[in-house]
């Protein structure tokens, strides 16, 4: 207890020194913490761009007019075509081991579609195949989420396993739950049963305005495994993507899907889907590295400060811990008044910067993300339109969402996670070599050595 | 000051590293100013000398519906229609500086046309109860009419090629002094000065009339001529025009936004047979009942084209039936180049700041303690604390000074060369972007488009005047001399803490 009075003491007697020493561990906590929070975001960039098929090949169509709309990419460029056509191309390669795909179509089923009175139609749902729901960029996204029950998987499509997944408006307007058995149309005019296996709602806030079909309406899809959709009426599909046994047949299959002018005669070519993501990676990698580098380099200079300060600190200090020494005080004693001393320097540095960095981490986080997002290639840059106006918004709300929560708690607790072991290794290694030495040797050294 | 000129050189450990220290960091900030000055400069006059063209269309909202015979056909949802309200939206935003627009096709039949010589010979006839014979041939069931409000339009609005159009206007026209014919149907008039549409549409294609004219169309005539409305409208030719093999664009005559409209109404009064004979619909509106294809805008604020995006969809051109897209991928590509290089000067800068700041003050503490002896021996010669402390901060001053008027003329006389040097780079940074496409770019087969692209792009940004040079506001000289006078403060504070000391408790 003495011990810790005397390091409380010596802090506020000096207190100069002891404002010089916080004042530098929270310029190196704060800068820790923002490379940390740097290094997190890009992480949540790249994540967005995560995808569990990187060694499958997607199917691009190019529908830019290069007559009057040189280099506008269409929005609908990853449409990949009608979906029985694009079915064809398995008949034809057996060495095609997998696919997945977003394939869509009308349809009807034993549930109450919502139908709103703007709607022109008699209420429609669109049947949704996919392999994995997070493969969807709006599950990806978080812009629709599971409230209750699991999403479709990989099994679901392999095993051709008859469950949905329906929105949360749908189910609670049907009266329907996880468990419950609905029937769906198939295009030989058969119902089908399908269990529900999840709800999914739906966060983003969307216009209505000008929406006249009811199965447009995102209360109305209904989400299944890809394998339904051998069955049912399909009208189009995204993000085909195929996996094959000799990556080296691709080219065989993209003559072909040419040839036959399976995406309505506009060029289509098949890409690495890790290609594709590596592409979008490739701006937020550079600056991933960059900021891994300067936490280390933070890392070496918070060691360096340390390392100089205690030393100096304590060479300044000899005589007085000779005279403690000699005054029958154990080492001991010293060493938790000058870890108690470090403690406070360090919280003093310490504290102000995590509330700053609470205060303002989460708008330089997002302004962070944003601009992250914003600085794409220079190929992969694209001219305004109304549409990517709109997936701004979007994106924003997204980025407001990954941030949120204990994003900045998490990195402070990251960045603190590696200073405070360096920070107390310092501290030990320097003063290691003062405590060792006798009373008598520390009273009689000369200053300066 | 003698003594404390010769301290400075008998201590060079202590102070080379001050003076290094000093040196490098006010060359990197006078240098990362100057950078990113420069690029402030240069993106001010690319926001001012660049000016966005927007383009306002219709999207397809294509289906495919079912139809009796068990076939499919393809149908597009999107009902809306680019007319006069939605001009009214984009003329109500004051950042959309001019207007111009294509209108849609409307066709009507070809023996509406005649000239007005003709008219005059069917009025005689008419007026004799004789018959009336024309010997024109024109070839066409339907003339199709295209509207305009700028030459350079022209291509688009008849769907061609800009290099497979040949425009040949009549002497001292333009295109707003009255429409372009299709050369084919202007010499097929007989190369007219001006044309009518005319009232005296018969049944069956053709302009030969060799039978008398029937009675109905006689009573009609007489009719005709009491109506406060003009029976006839006289169109004035400006000129006609060649498209190559395009045989769709040869029956279109391409006129003004006035005579789109007028003609329009015209057609309307003659083309049914009910009309001409019973009623006349007042205020005929071809913005209403036709559309616009196309409207293209420009606007001087190229950096907010998102945000007058978002409120032209808010105001109800919404997403989901329009598309606005603006050209900036030019001034996006110069822009970000721009924003990187200043970003990345910026970080340095703060970088520079930051660990100047911080080096210099531990360095000086670290060799104010260091001659902690000094000041003792001093105090014991009996000189003040004052002195003493005054005298460090002469010295200390004295080197942080002298670094930095070294670091300003190394930065004034390697300074241009310097910026020249990264201006040279992030030029070729620039141009290494066309040469080195991803493989997701390369294997697209139009893949030259996106390289035309982008070597447009790098063009542009080569034009622009981003010649950074060195080039720092006296403010920032006086901000680092404060600097260097608040750090001799501390010097001075530093050693006369020590030298108020006891040197009995010096080691306290």
């Amino acid at each position: 207890m003495n011990a810790v009075k005397y390091g409380w003491k010596s802090f506020s007697r000096r207190g100069k020194s002891s404002f010089l020493f916080a004042a530098l561990i929270f310029q190196v906590v704060a800068a820790l913490t923002l490379s940390v929070i740097v290094v997190e975001v890009c992480g949540i960039y790249k994540a967005r761009n995560e995808n569990p098929y990187g060694d499958y090949y997607r199917l691009l169509v190019d529908r830019r007019n290069p007559v009057f709309n040189a280099g506008h990419q269409a929005m609908d460029k990853m449409y990949a075509g009608w979906w029985p056509r694009l079915q064809k191309i398995h008949q034809y390669f057996l060495d095609i081991t997998d696919y997945t795909a977003e394939a869509y179509g009308q349809a009807e089923t034993s549930l109450q579609p919502y139908l709103p009175s703007w709607c022109d139609d008699q209420g429609y749902f669109l049947l949704y195949g996919v392999t994995d729901c997070m493969e969807v960029s709006a599950f990806a996204k978080g812009e629709l989420t599971l409230t209750e029950g699991r999403l479709l998987t990989e099994r679901d499509r392999r095993e051709d396993t008859r469950v949905c997944l329906l929105s949360k408006d749908i189910a609670s307007a049907n009266r329907v739950s996880i468990g419950d058995v609905i029937e769906i149309e198939m295009k030989d005019e058969t119902m089908e049963e399908y269990t529900v296996v999840g709800i999914y709602e739906d966060h983003v806030r969307r216009s209505n305005l000008n929406v006249t079909l009811s199965y447009d309406l995102p209360e109305n899809r209904i989400f299944v495994p890809l394998s339904t959709f051998d069955r049912a009426y399909s009208s189009g599909c995204y993000n085909y993507q195929i996996k094959l046994s000799d990556d080296a047949l691709i080219g065989e299959v993209e003559a072909l899907v040419n040839k036959y002018g399976m995406c309505e005669g506009y060029p289509a070519y098949f890409i690495k889907v890790s290609d594709l993501y590596e592409t979008n990676n490739r701006g937020v990698r550079s600056l991933e590295k960059a900021f891994t580098i300067v936490r280390w380099v933070f890392m070496a200079v918070a060691t360096l400060l340390i390392v100089v300060y205690v030393r100096s600190a304590a060479v300044s200090r000899r005589k007085e811990y000779g005279v403690l020494l000699a005054t029958g005080h154990s080492k001991g004693f010293l060493a938790v008044g000058f870890f108690v001393e470090l403690f406070c320097c360090i919280a003093a540095g310490g504290l102000p910067s995590v509330g700053l960095l609470m205060l303002l981490g989460k708008p330089a986080a997002t302004a962070l993300l944003t601009a992250t997002a914003g600085n794409v290639s220079a190929e992969a840059l694209a001219v305004t339109t109304s549409d990517t106006v709109g997936g701004m918004l979007l994106e924003a709300e997204a980025f407001d969402t990954a941030i949120g929560g204990g994003f900045i708690g998490a990195c402070m607790g990251n960045a603190l996670g590696i200073f405070l072991p360096v920070a107390v290794l310092s501290v030990i290694v320097s003063l290691w070599s003062i405590l060792r030495a006798k009373p008598m040797q520390l009273l009689s050294r000369q200053e300066g050595i | 000051m003698k003594a404390s000129l010769k301290n400075i050189i008998r201590l060079p450990n202590v102070f080379v590293t001050v003076f290094l220290v000093v040196f490098l960091c006010t060359v990197l900030i006078l240098l990362c100013i100057s950078v990113y000055r420069s690029c402030l400069s240069a993106e001010e006059t690319l926001n001012q000398t660049t000016v966005v063209t927007m383009e306002l269309t219709l999207k397809e909202r294509l289906t495919r519906v079912e139809t009796e015979d068990g076939g499919y056909e393809i149908v597009d949802l999107n009902h809306k229609l680019l007319d006069g309200q939605v001009l009214e939206l984009l003329r109500a935003e004051s950042r959309i500086s001019e207007l111009h627009y294509i209108c849609n096709t409307f066709f009507f039949p070809a023996d509406l046309l005649c000239t007005e010589a003709e008219y005059a010979d069917l009025q005689a006839a008419a007026a004799e109860g004789g018959s009336f014979s024309r010997d024109t041939q024109l070839g066409l069931y339907e003339v199709g009419v295209a509207g305009c409000t700028r030459e350079d339009l022209l291509p688009e609005t008849l769907g061609v090629p800009k290099e497979d159009l040949t425009v040949t206007y009549l002497a001292g026209n333009g295109l707003e002094d009255g429409v372009l014919l299709p050369k084919k149907l202007y010499h097929g008039l007989g190369r007219p000065e001006a044309f009518l549409i005319g009232w005296y549409k018969a049944e069956g294609y053709g302009f030969r009339f060799d039978a008398p004219l029937p009675d109905y169309l006689l009573a009609h005539f007489e009719e005709l001529k009491g109506k406060p409305a003009p029976p006839a409208l006289s169109v004035p030719v400006c000129g006609y025009y060649t498209c190559g093999e395009d045989d769709q664009a040869a029956t279109v005559m391409v006129a003004n936004e006035k005579y789109w409209q007028s003609i329009y109404g015209a057609q309307d009064y003659y083309t049914l047979q009910e009309n001409r004979q019973t009623f006349v619909r007042p205020d005929v509106d071809a913005f209403g009942e036709v559309g616009l294809a196309k409207i293209r805008m420009t606007t001087a604020y190229p950096g907010e084209v998102a945000s007058i995006i978002g409120g032209l969809m808010d105001a109800g051109l919404g997403g989901d039936d329009y598309l606005i897209t603006a050209s900036d991928y030019e001034y996006k590509f110069v822009l970000a180049q721009m924003e990187s290089m200043g970003n990345f000067s910026l970080v340095i800068l703060c970088a520079a700041v930051l660990f100047g700041l911080l080096l210099l003050a531990v360095f000086l503490a670290y060799a104010v303690r260091k001659r902690q002896r000094e000041i003792y021996i001093l105090r014991a010669l009996g000189y003040g604390e004052h002195g003493i402390a005054l005298s460090f901060a002469f010295e200390f001053g004295t080197v942080i000074l002298g670094a930095l008027v070294c670091g300003v003329a190394a930065a004034y006389l390697f300074g241009n060369g310097i910026c020249g040097m990264i201006s040279q780079r992030a030029m070729e940074n620039a141009r290494s972007a066309v040469e080195n496409l991803s493989p997701v770019a390369q294997s697209m087969a139009n893949s030259e488009t996106l390289r035309d692209q982008l070597e447009s792009a790098v063009d542009r940004y080569l034009e622009t005047d981003l010649s950074l040079a060195y080039g720092v506001p006296f403010p920032i000289y006086g901000i680092l001399l404060g600097t260097a006078a608040v750090f001799s403060i501390y010097a001075y504070g530093l050693t006369r803490g020590i030298a108020k000391r006891n040197m009995m408790q010096k080691e306290g």
